[in-house]
This record gives structure tokens, C-alpha cells and sequence, in this order.
């Protein structure tokens, strides 16, 4: 399944705790002059996404916004932590399972003592992890 | 978001408002132009009437007209075309912008977030009053047809009855001539014409003026004629006259009203200037007096309406409610009349006829191109037409529900017909109406709108109506609270193609989301940036840098760093093409500031960054405050030596430890305020680190520091006391850290403050960017500390003496173990006298300083006995010269170092310290620092293995060395052993050692003896064994070196004679063609474990108190040793006698530097208990007792009997001692001593 996809974890005071950009090898062409772009769209969509997170009992809350050719899904979890996907193919499994996934991570990573909750995340670990996970469900 | 000039319905009574024709009269318009203004122009603000004017339906029932707003159109103007409506947008947009005062703001609290923006936005208000005025006729809509023209003739002309019949003739040409050229549509065929004379009270005769009026009236009627009077302000007189017109007139005539062409802009003004004048109307006699007229007439006042006095502004609005309520309303009562007869009596036949015809033909060809289905414009139009016409008049004379009732009838009919076009229209103006009606039944129909916007952009792809209708929808919406439905609606209109239209509604959208219910704060910033991004691509700078700036509040710090560096990159940007330079430089600084960007953005960036802020500061003269390289003030130091010395920290100890041991009465150290001092005439460093947290390097050009200087005393004229040369150029490899160094000379005593640096910053040439990017240029400014920083304060004290030193060779590598000497030349270059020098290092390092004299024979003693020297502490301080060295003399010394027992690098950190002879200087003391490293490398291993004696008196060393060198060539000499303390003396038992050959071991044996306990017996015991043939050579001059170590706690260690032993192994050995010599060492330390210290277990003279410690009680059991000699096989006929006597020799020794009482006794003997073999008995004098003087020895003899032959051990009778000083108190302590001395009594006849 080919296509492009900018996974960011949101915290509370709506900063960015952790970003990536997964790409496909078909649609490897990175357009680094737009990579503010994402930023630009992940961020607005908090907005809807803090309206929807109270319209649903599940953590998932698939397409929330739409940009151009971006589609925006989310993912809320227990602790208010917002993960979002740009994402410009329709995917919805795909990115349930991936947000699953990476909340099982995430979580783990919460628990380690030394990880302040709403800072950046630099785990060299956790990003392998949600790579993996980034294969696995969204561009293989 | 649209806050000024309409209220949501005058809005749309402008937009949708009745439209009147102008035809003028050249000398009419000759008249009006004194006032700088064409007619149409002139009546303008006049338009909007306030007077309530009354309309009947067809029913006669009486609705009432408020705000009344006429649109006026000059015949002569033409329709400007599409690239001329776009830059006159864009010039709306430009002009609006620049006269747009920062006005009332708006605050949005919501979440974490606070925005501020203005609640006015002048520049969407003038782009839709432009869109508005310049719209393209539409054939559709019968609401911009005209209903009515205006004839105007002044009363200037010689013959205005004949003037007016040309133009009502004129008129009829345009509206029935099949090539009608002019844009106007016209409502009804038989349009009402009105005439108005306009009579300039300041030239014309009013006599005439009335006659011609009363003559007008007699043809054409009392309600189609007007006198207007105007123009009656004699020119000298000078009133205030509010200025009406401005508003509604182009910016750029305003700013120059004085010249004669009226531009093409707002408001349909004619196009064609006078004098080219060429239409039908002007007939050839009449241009003689034309010309006249033009040059009698006066134009020399300036200004909007200059010739018009407050009365005439109130005859022109007369003059308007004068033609609106007897002229315009009632002819449009008429013809709403008029058609609603028609479509009463054409509603039976012709519909259901028009629609058979319709379903017959056009069965299967709908939907191919069903926008531009259109009804024949000819005499007879169809009735679907007739019912939008009448639908059309009923709003504009504001009978709104018979409007919707209308526009409802037509869109059905319209949708029915597939004229999608049509039916949109009517949609859009069934909602308006509704909207209109104050009290409706209905709710507002949004949906009409909406299918309208759709219909409008997707099906007709009509630009201007589907903007024209979501802007109308957007008014609408906004009064009823719909936000989020308006930016949905506008967001639909976003296209690719018009950047400054989809500006212009992001922005809206973006105001929209701002003024929901819960304030959508970050859409709001998003398409604010959209908005502010397709601004920038239409050229709008300031309203691009008016958006990016709203956003910034949002993102400002938010961690969304790419977003947040390309709002400040715009800003910069647009700041700087609009010449606002100082915000563009902030704007850059902070994209450099705390980048995160890849190296090639950020060589762009700062690229951008200098260049922007070199304009910026060569345009207004501003000195530029650096941000980078980033400064770690709380590491600055400063130094009086050019040598940069790391680990600061060591040096703190060595000196705070050297001054413990230089403190004598006479220096008494000050309470330091933190300034650093140096002294006048000497040159100091400032160090200050930087640090680049770039990934590009950066360069640093011209740099010096900013210095003030406060003289203590006065200064001459011209001198500054100090100067400083700048640093030339510093290279800060990227995210490093570097400590510069800023030399500053002084001059003159007094205190320095650092205030900040100065300096031109550039990008690096070697920073692994393509060089494209890179510039050559450079940014002069500087960056500031804060002035409390203490350490940043430089006291320039009176002339002090100075050390300087030069090794002539730093031993920076050594092997294990081997000393070394190098020249070292001290030097005071100061310009008084120096006392007092002393060195301080630490510990770990094993260096000396003798007098060039003292050659290594006397020296390798001292080594051994620094080895011996406790292994605690922080600081070894030398003291190495006593007396003084004057200014200018300098004297030789030799340092002497030791390569440490295990290899690797070594940091020798050495601190001189010195004091002035004078007492009263500013400065006690002053300290030099001296940093090296000694690098060491293996030679040889050295294994010992000590077998004690019995008595532990003497000692049989066994010493295993090997040669661990890398190098093959390397052959060791072991050359002597050497004892370290006096009370031992070496025997030698190896005569000779072989050489140490590469990777061999050899094993040789030497003794030690306690001479203190057996005085030296033999010439073979001495101090040192030598194992070459070397002479010995006799030591000369002992080293008369004083030192002292100290402890972490600052105190001064004290040397102890302890009763340990360390030997020294002298080595020698051919090293590159050199002679090097070393020495290990040989711990011995189980000595001293007896006698432990006195007075740590209490036994000092002056005490009498044991400490019930576990030492000293153990210590208190082994006060005295002794020693036991006999002859060790005695054989004995038993046969002869029945018991065999040995006279046994007890040596006893005091252990302790006290006298003991000590009892030797021979009957309490406990052998009986512990041995199981034959027993013996001391006979004779048994028991003795005596006093020990401290470190003594006593020999006693006694006697021992033995009965049988056997092995004994003689060693059974008990010691009891106790210090006398203790005796009084404490009973006596038996003494451990008990190793077995065995003695072999044979039985002569047994053994036979």
C-alpha cells in the first residue's frame, strides 16, 4: 500500500512530542520544502480533534479534517495525548491498527521513570518501534 | 471581518439597490467639474435616502420605503475589462492597506492561547465595494437594469430645452439601437426620463434658469423636472465644508485632485475626458462657446465639492428625494402594475402553450448545456423572465415578501425549465428576501444560497456571482451568528487560479473561525497563514505581513518549529521588501537563534539574516545586538599569563593550598571581592566561550571586547588607559564549543568592566555547504552582558613584580619510574621586587627544584624519601626560593621529574606563587599557572618478596624484575638498592646482576637489617648496595628543599620520622643514545605495622589515659619485642648428669618512645598448658624486672634446665610491660611475642 504519511504525537499544551514522516518506497520523493506544510495541518486539526474526542467512546476517531490531498486521522488516549496522521490514501485498518500499536509503545515508554510526560520524545527505541509499526501497517 | 461603513442590510440595499442613468450635457459637466467631480460623482453621496417614501402594491396596499439606495451610473462610462478590474482590486486592496491605522483590536482567549487582532479590516470592505461596482452586466438579473436616466443640462447653455430633447433622443438611441455599445440595460422600453437643470448660482442668470425650468415643466411635466442649484460659494469666503465624496472616490485623485482627467475607477465615472469628447450630442456651432464656457469658467479651487456650500449640499439631497419619491418610486409603482396585469392575463394560455412547445422539442438535449439556456430578450419575453422582473422590482421597492413570494415562483419555474443560471439567481434572491423581511415566517434559507454558490461556480463557472453571492451570504450569515456555515461556504470559492480572491476569503474564513461559539484558534491560524501565503503570491505585502503576524501569535513558541521558522522566514521577507527592516532583522534572528533546520537552511537562513540586518543597520545607523555564537559568560576568565590553562579547578586547590603554607605573620591574606586583579603595564586575557549551535561553522571577524575603564587616578589627556588590538579572525567549527581569548593592555590603575563584545559574524568558508549558499558577507554588531557579572570586573592594580618562567626542556616523556632533569630559568620581568617563590603541584605528579648545583647522586634520595611521604592529600608545595629576586634578575634551577609507576598521559599542573617585598601593595601574592602533560611508557616490573626474621629485625628480600620495555634495544643496569631510613641498613647477598635484557627477568636477593635493634656488626651493611664497580662517590651537598603536602581540609600534613622503610632499586638504561636513570621502589611497609604510632594509641608523655580503642589495646600487648639466643643444638650425657643447662641471651627491646617498666618472668611460665612434649624449667634468676629507656634494648640471661633429652621451645616465659607514666593506673600488660625458638637437647649416648 503506497502512499504518504506524517505521524505527530500532540501533548497537552499542544506541542509536538514526537514527529515522523513515513514514506513508501514507491513515493519516495521527499518534498523537503513542504515539510512545514504537515506541521501547518496536523495542528489545525487539533481543533476538530478536541471537538470529536467527546463525541465517541473509542480512542480511534478516524478522518477528522481533510487538506487538499491530506487526510487527517486521529487517535486520543487515556491521557490526553493526540496522535495524528496525515495521510493522503485511505487507510483505515491500516491506521487503527498502527495507532494501537503505537499506543502500546507509547505507553511502555510512560512508565519509564525518566521520561518527563508532554516532552519531546528522544528514545532512539521508540522511534524504531513506530517505524517498524509504520511498515508494517502503513507503507508496505 | 467587515465591521465598517454598512450594516449588514444597507449592505445589501446598496448591492441590490434601483440604478439610474446619467446623461449629461457637456456644459453641464463643466459645471459639476468645478467641484473637481463629474454629475454622476457629485450626486454619489447624495444617493442614500433617509426619508421614508410610501408605495402601493397592485392591491393598493402601502408599503413603506426606508433608506432608499440609488445607484448611479454615467452613460458614458464603459465597462472596464477583466485585467483592468483585477489591477483595480488590487489598488483598492494597496490603498485600504496603507491608510489602514492599527484600530480596535479584538481579543480571543481560548485554551492556552491569547490572539489579538483588528475587529476592522478595511481592505476586504474596499475590495467588495470595488467587486462590487465593477461588476459585469448580467443579462440574467433584471435588478442592475436601469429604471430611469437622468437628463442633465445646465442653465449655462444657450439652449437647454433643445439640449434636453438631444439627450432624451440621445437616450433613446442608446436603450433601442440594435448596437448599443453601452453596458446599461434598461428595465422597461418606455424608461422615465428626468430633467434636470443645473444651474451654477455663481455664473448663471436665475431668471433664466426659472424660465427654462417653467418651460421644461409645460413639456414634460411637473414631477420630471428639476432646477438644481449649486456652486453658489463665492470664492473668497471659506467655510468648512464636510468633504462626502472622498469615500467613494479613487485614492489616487485624491492625493492629486487637482488634475483635470477624472481616472477610470470607482463608480463607473466617465471614462472620457472633455475634450476628446466625440458622441452625437455636440453639434459643431456649439463648440465656440463650449471653449468659452471652459475658459470663463473658474477652476482654480482644489478639493472634492470646493465650490459647494452647506446649502447646496442640501439642494442636492432635496433634489435626489425629489426624484425618488416623485419620479423614480412611482414610475417603478407603475410598471410593477403594469406586469402584474400581464402575467394575471397571460397566466391561463400562454404558460401551459410555452410549456407544451418546450416538452415537445426539447425532450432529450437537457442536460448539455442547460447553464446557458436563456430566454429571448426581445419584445416579448417569456413569463418566467416577466415573473423575475417583477420579482426584481418588488425588492427594490423593498415589498420583500412579495418578492420572495416571486423570486420562489420563478426558481421553481427556472429549475423546471433546466435554466440553471436563471434558477440560481432567483435562489440566491429568495433567500436575500427573506433575509430582508424583519418579521419572517420562515427560516432564513441557507440552502439556497448554497445551491446557488454551487450552481454559480461549478455549473456556470461564473466567477463574479458566485463571489458576489457567498460575500452577500457571508453578510447574512454573520448577523445571524452562522460562522462555521460561512467559512464552509467560502472555503468552496478557494481556488488555485485568483491568489488575491482566495486571500481575501481565507482571511475571512480564517476571521470566521475565529468568532465561532468555541473560538477554532488553530484553524484560525492555519488559513490565516493560507491566507497570508496567497496574499504574498498577489503581491500584497502588507496584508501578507498582517496575517503572518496573526499567526505568529499561535505558533510562537508552540514546538512546531517548521512552521513556526517558515512564518518567521515570510515575515522577514515581506518585512524587508517593505523596507521594515528592523522587523525583518528580528525575524531572521530568530530563525538562526535556535535552529533545528538542516545545514543548508540554515546557511540560507543566516545568509538571509546578514544580509537583511547589514542593510538594516547601513539604512538607520542601528548597531546590531548578536544572537549568535551563544556565550557561557559564567566560564569567562581572566588570566596575566598568554598561556590558556585548562582544569581551573585544580588550580583553585593548588592555590588556596599554597597560601595555607605561605602564611606567615606578615602576609595576611585579604577578603578577595571576586574582581579579578592583574597588574598595570602587564597585559591581561579575558577568556570567554562560545558556542555554535549551528550545524554550519561561523566566523568571527575583528572581534575585541567592549571595555569600560574607571581610572582611580586622574588619566592624562588622551589616554585611555588600555587598548586592545582585535582578534583577527576565529573560526567556530560547527555545534562547538571555543574559548577566545581577548588580550587588553593597560595603562593606568583603575577597575575594567567587560561590558560585551564586538564583532563581525560571517559564515564560515568551510562548512560543507555548497558555496553557492555561502556569501562573503559579514555583520558588524555586538551582543551585551549583563553588568552584574562579578567575574567580568578587572581591578588594574600598581606595579607588582612578575614570574617568568622557562623550562629548557619539559620532560614530556618519561618511563617508569625515571627521573629526569631539565633547566628551568625564573625570571622576574616585574617591575618591583619578588619573595617568597614557592611551587605547589599535585601530589600524583613527583617533581623537585633544586639549585642547578645539586647534582642526581643527592638528588635520588630525596625521591625516596617523598615516596615514603603519606599518600593523602591535595597539593605538594616546594618552596624554592627563600630569599628575593629583584626586578630584572632572573635566576637558574633545576626541576627534577619521575615518570609515575603506571604508563599513560599525566597532567602536571604547577603553580607558582610569589609575594611583592613591598607590604603595601594592592595585590598579597600573585600566582603563575603552568600546565603539561608527561606521557609514560613501561620499563621495568618489580616483584619483591620479604622474608622476615623472627625477631623482625632483619629480612631476607627477594626481588623478581622484568623488563617490560617495547622497545628491543632496551637493556636494564640495576645499579644499587638504597634504604630510606636510618635505622636500616642493607646487606648485600647477590654480588652481581646480570643485564635486563628485552622481555628477560632476573632474580637477586638483598638484606635488611635494623641497626637500631643490632648496631652494625660488619663492614657489608651500609645504606646503599651498590652491584656495579662504580665508585662510590661520597654525598656532597644534601638538598636542603623544604615542602609540605596538604590535605583536602587545607592543612598542612606533618612529616612523621616513621619507623617505615621503603627501598629504593637504582636502574640505568641506554635509551636512544642517551643514559637515562630511574628508580623503583620497594615498600617494605610491614615493618611499621608494630610500632604503631604513639600517640595515636595515647601514649604520649603528657597522658595518662589509655583510649579503649581496639589498636591500642592491641598495641598495649606488644610494647616491647625481644629476641632470644642460645646455641641451638646442645648435646648432653645424661648418663653423667641428670639435667643439661643452656644459658639462654633475652635481648628486649622498647618498641616506643617511653620509658617501661617491664618484668621478665620465668616461673609463670605457660608452656605446660600448650605444650604436649617434655617440659623444661628456667633455673637460676627466673624473674627479673627493669625500666626500658625509650627505643632501648636490655639483654638478660637465663638459664634454662632440661631433664630429657628433646626439641623445646624456649620461647615459654611471659613479658609484662607497661609504660611507666601508666604504671600508676594500669596493672602491667602481658606481652605477644610468642614465636617458637626451638632448642635440641641430644642424649650424647643415645645419639652414639
Amino acid at each position: 500500500m503506497s502512499g504518504n504519511y506524517y505521524f505527530v504525537i500532540v501533548g497537552h499544551n499542544d506541542n509536538p512530542v514526537f514527529e515522523m514522516e513515513l514514506t513508501s518506497r514507491a513515493s519516495d520523493i521527499k518534498r523537503e520544502d513542504h515539510r512545514h506544510l504537515n506541521q501547518f495541518i496536523a495542528h489545525a486539526s487539533l481543533d476538530l480533534v478536541d471537538e470529536h474526542m467527546w463525541s465517541t467512546n473509542a480512542m480511534y476517531l478516524k478522518t477528522v479534517d481533510k487538506f487538499n490531498e491530506w487526510f487527517v486521522s486521529a487517535f486520543v488516549t487515556a491521557s490526553r495525548m493526540r496522535f495524528i496522521i496525515l495521510h493522503n490514501v485511505r487507510n483505515e485498518e491500516g491506521i487503527k491498527s498502527f495507532f494501537n500499536d503505537v499506543y502500546d509503545v507509547y505507553s511502555k515508554l510512560v512508565m519509564n521513570p525518566f521520561y518527563k510526560i508532554n516532552t519531546n520524545i528522544d528514545s532512539p527505541a521508540f522511534e524504531k518501534k513506530v517505524n517498524f509499526y509504520g511498515k508494517r501497517h502503513l507503507t508496505n | 471581518m467587515s465591521q465598517c461603513l454598512h450594516t449588514t442590510d444597507g449592505f445589501i440595499k446598496s448591492t441590490f439597490g434601483p440604478r439610474v442613468a446619467v446623461l449629461c450635457s457637456q456644459d453641464a459637466e463643466i459645471i459639476s467639474k468645478r467641484n473637481n467631480l463629474s454629475f454622476a460623482e457629485l450626486i454619489r453621496p447624495f444617493c442614500s435616502i433617509n426619508n421614508e417614501i410610501h408605495v402601493r402594491d397592485p392591491m393598493n396596499q402601502v408599503f413603506t420605503i426606508h433608506d432608499l439606495r440609488i445607484t448611479v451610473c454615467d452613460v458614458r462610462s464603459s465597462q472596464p475589462d477583466e485585467n483592468m478590474v483585477k489591477q483595480m482590486l488590487s489598488d483598492a486592496i494597496t490603498d485600504a492597506t496603507s491608510e489602514a491605522e492599527s484600530s480596535q483590536t479584538m481579543n480571543v482567549q481560548c485554551n492556552n492561547y491569547s490572539i489579538s487582532i483588528n475587529v476592522a479590516c478595511p481592505w476586504f470592505d474596499a475590495y467588495r465595494e470595488m467587486l462590487m461596482s465593477t461588476a459585469p452586466p448580467m443579462q440574467h438579473e433584471f435588478i442592475s437594469y436601469c429604471t430611469s436616466c437622468l437628463l442633465v443640462v445646465s442653465s449655462l447653455h444657450p439652449n437647454p430645452i433643445e439640449e434636453f430633447a438631444n439627450l432624451s433622443k440621445h437616450q433613446n438611441h442608446l436603450q433601442h439601437s440594435a448596437k448599443c455599445e453601452t453596458s446599461l440595460r434598461w428595465m422597461t422600453p418606455n424608461t422615465l426620463k428626468y430633467y434636470v437643470l443645473l444651474h451654477d448660482v455663481s455664473q448663471a442668470d436665475e431668471q433664466k434658469a426659472k424660465k427654462v425650468l417653467t418651460d421644461l415643466q409645460s413639456m414634460y411635466g411637473n414631477n420630471a423636472c428639476y432646477l438644481l442649484k449649486i456652486n453658489s460659494k463665492v470664492s473668497t469666503d471659506y467655510q468648512n465644508i464636510p468633504d462626502p465624496w472622498s469615500r467613494f472616490l479613487n485614492r489616487k485623485s485624491k492625493q492629486n485632485p487637482s488634475s483635470n482627467g477624472i481616472d477610470i475607477g470607482v463608480n463607473l465615472s466617465p471614462p472620457n475626458d472633455l475634450d476628446i469628447e466625440t458622441s452625437t450630442e455636440v453639434h459643431p456651432d456649439d463648440q465656440k462657446w463650449m471653449k468659452d464656457l471652459k475658459h470663463t469658467v473658474p477652476t482654480q479651487e482644489s478639493g472634492y465639492g470646493c465650490c459647494l456650500t452647506l446649502s447646496d449640499h442640501d439642494n442636492l439631497r432635496n433634489f435626489l428625494f425629489d426624484f425618488a419619491s416623485h419620479g423614480l418610486i412611482p414610475h417603478m409603482e407603475k410598471t410593477i402594475r403594469n406586469f402584474s396585469e400581464q402575467i394575471a392575463s397571460r397566466k391561463g394560455i400562454h404558460r401551459s402553450l410555452f410549456r407544451a412547445t418546450k416538452t415537445f422539442f426539447g425532450g432529450g438535449k437537457t442536460v448539455s448545456a442547460p447553464a446557458l439556456k436563456s430566454y429571448g430578450m426581445g419584445g416579448s419575453e417569456s413569463p418566467e423572465l416577466q415573473v423575475r422582473k417583477i420579482a426584481d422590482l418588488y425588492f427594490l421597492c423593498q415589498m420583500y415578501e412579495n418578492a420572495y413570494q416571486h423570486y420562489h415562483a420563478a426558481k421553481k419555474d427556472f429549475s423546471n425549465d433546466q435554466a440553471w443560471l436563471h434558477a440560481a439567481g432567483a435562489s440566491e434572491m429568495a433567500a436575500l428576501s427573506n433575509f430582508m423581511q424583519t418579521r419572517s415566517q420562515r427560516a432564513y434559507p441557507s440552502h439556497y444560497v448554497e445551491s446557488a454558490i454551487d450552481t454559480y461556480s461549478v455549473t456556470c463557472s461564473n466567477d463574479y456571482l458566485s463571489l458576489r453571492c457567498a460575500l452577500v451570504s457571508l453578510e447574512c450569515l454573520r448577523q445571524r451568528g452562522m460562522y462555521s456555515e460561512a467559512a464552509s461556504q467560502l472555503l468552496k470559492l478557494v481556488n488555485e487560479a485568483d491568489d488575491l480572491k482566495s486571500a481575501i476569503l481565507l482571511e475571512q474564513i480564517a476571521q470566521c473561525f475565529l468568532r465561532t461559539q468555541r473560538p477554532l484558534v488553530r484553524k484560525f491560524a492555519f488559513h490565516i497563514v493560507l491566507a497570508g501565503h496567497r496574499y504574498g503570491k498577489a503581491l500584497q505585502r502588507q496584508c501578507a505581513l498582517l496575517c503572518y503576524n496573526s499567526a505568529l501569535q499561535v505558533y510562537r513558541g508552540s514546538g512546531w518549529r517548521l512552521a513556526e521558522d517558515h512564518i518567521n522566514f515570510t515575515i522577514g521577507r515581506q518585512s524587508f521588501n517593505l523596507q521594515q527592516l528592523d522587523i525583518a532583522s528580528y525575524s531572521f534572528e530568530h530563525l538562526i537563534k535556535d535552529s533545528q533546520q538542516h545545514p543548508s537552511q540554515q546557511a540560507f537562513f543566516m545568509n538571509e539574516y546578514l544580509h537583511v540586518s547589514s542593510r538594516y543597520k547601513n539604512t538607520t545607523k542601528a548597531i546590531i545586538d548578536h544572537v549568535l555564537p551563544k556565550l557561557h559568560l559564567e566560564q569567562t576568565v581572566a588570566r596575566d599569563s598568554p598561556y590558556t590553562v585548562e582544569n581551573n579547578r585544580q588550580f583553585e586547590v593548588l592555590e588556596s593550598s599554597i597560601k595555607t603554607v605561605a602564611k606567615s605573620p606578615s602576609t595576611q591574606f585579604s577578603e578577595q571581592d571576586g574582581k579579578f586583579e592583574c597588574v598595570v603595564h602587564e597585559t591581561v586575557w579575558v577568556d570567554i566561550c562560545m558556542e555554535n549551535p549551528l550545524k554550519i561553522a561561523l566566523s568571527i571577524t575583528d572581534a575585541s571586547l567592549s571595555v569600560e575603564f574607571e581610572p582611580i587616578e586622574s588619566l592624562p589627556e588622551a589616554d585611555v588607559g588600555w587598548s586592545a588590538v582585535p582578534l583577527k579572525e576565529v573560526i567556530l567549527p560547527k555545534e562547538s564549543q571555543k574559548i577566545v581569548s581577548f588580550p587588553i593592555k593597560t595603562y593606568c590603575t583603575g577597575t575594567i568592566s567587560v561590558i560585551g563584545i564586538e564583532y563581525k559574524l560571517g559564515i564560515a568558508e568551510i562548512s560543507g555547504v555548497p558555496q553557492t549558499n555561502v556569501s562573503s558577507a559579514e555583520l558588524e554588531g555586538r551582543q551585551l552582558f549583563s553588568l552584574q557579572k562579578q567575574n567580568l570586573q578587572i581591578k588594574v592594580c600598581a606595579p607588582m613584580p612578575k614570574l617568568e618562567m622557562i623550562f629548557e626542556e619539559f620532560p614530556t616523556k618519561l618511563l617508569n619510574g625515571e627521573i629526569k632533569s631539565t633547566k628551568l630559568t625564573l625570571k622576574n620581568v616585574g617591575q618591583t621586587d619578588m619573595q617568597n617563590v614557592k611551587v605547589a603541584c599535585n601530589p600524583s605528579v613527583k617533581c623537585m627544584f633544586t639549585n642547578h648545583i645539586t647534582d642526581f647522586q643527592s638528588c635520588k634520595k630525596h625521591f625516596l624519601l617523598h615516596e615514603q611521604r603519606p599518600t593523602q592529600g591535595v597539593a605538594f608545595v616546594q618552596s624554592i626560593i627563600e630569599g628575593k629576586l629583584k626586578a630584572g634578575e632572573q635566576i637558574e634551577l633545576t626541576a627534577w621529574f619521575q615518570g609515575t609507576v603506571q604508563s599513560g598521559e599525566q597532567t602536571v599542573n604547577l603553580l607558582f606563587y610569589y609575594e611583592p617585598t613591598k607590604a603595601d601593595s594592592d595585590m598579597v601574592y600573585r600566582v603563575m599557572k603552568y600546565s603539561n602533560q608527561i606521557s609514560t611508557t613501561p620499563s621495568i616490573d618489580v616483584n619483591t618478596v620479604v622474608l622476615w626474621d623472627n625477631s623482625q629485625s632483619n629480612a631476607l628480600v627477594s626481588v623478581d624484575s622484568s623488563n617490560l620495555s617495547k622497545e628491543k634495544s632496551t637493556d636494564f643496569t640495576f645499579k644499587c638498592v638504597m634504604s630510606g631510613s636510618d635505622c636500616w641498613c642493607l646487606k648485600q647477598v647477590t654480588k652481581t646482576i646480570p643485564l635486563l635484557k628485552f622481555q628477560q627477568s632476573v632474580k637477586f636477593y638483598f638484606q635488611a637489617v635494623d641497626i637500631s635493634f643490632t648496631p652494625p656488626s660488619t663492614e657489608s651493611e651500609k645504606s646503599e648496595i651498590h652491584f656495579t664497580d662504580h665508585q662510590i662517590t661520597d654525598v656532597q651537598s644534601q638538598v636542603q628543599a623544604s615542602w609540605a603536602l596538604v590535605s583536602k581540609e587545607q592543612l598542612v600534613l606533618q612529616h612523621k620520622e616513621d619507623n617505615k622503610l621503603t627501598v629504593a632499586l637504582e636502574w640505568s638504561v641506554q635509551n636512544n643514545n642517551q643514559i637515562c636513570t630511574g628508580q623503583h621502589y620497594i615498600d617494605m611497609s610491614e615493618l611499621t605495622t608494630d610500632a604503631t604510632s604513639a600517640a595515636r594509641i595515647g601514649l604520649s608523655q603528657n597522658s595518662d589515659l589509655i583510649l579503649e580503642n581496639n589498636e591500642s589495646l592491641a598495641a598495649l600487648h606488644k610494647l616491647v619485642r625481644w629476641d632470644l639466643d642460645f646455641k641451638a643444638i646442645q648435646t648432653h650425657d645424661f648418663s653423667k648428669s641428670f639435667l643439661c643447662y643452656l644459658p639462654v641471651t633475652i635481648q628486649i627491646q622498647n618498641l616506643y618512645n617511653c620509658d617501661l617498666s617491664v618484668t621478665v618472668d620465668g616461673l609463670n611460665s605457660n608452656q605446660s598448658q600448650s605444650t604436649t612434649g617434655p617440659i623444661f624449667l628456667w633455673v637460676g634468676k627466673a624473674l627479673s624486672q627493669f625500666t626500658l629507656s625509650p627505643k632501648s634494648a636490655l639483654t638478660i640471661s637465663m638459664t634454662a634446665c632440661f631433664p630429657v633429652s628433646g626439641i623445646f621451645n624456649l620461647n615459654t616465659f611471659s613479658v609484662w610491660a607497661v609504660p611507666i607514666h601508666l604504671g600508676n593506673t594500669n596493672p602491667m600488660f602481658p606481652q605477644n611475642c610468642q614465636y617458637p625458638c626451638y632448642a635440641t637437647i641430644q642424649d650424647k649416648n643415645s645419639g652414639s
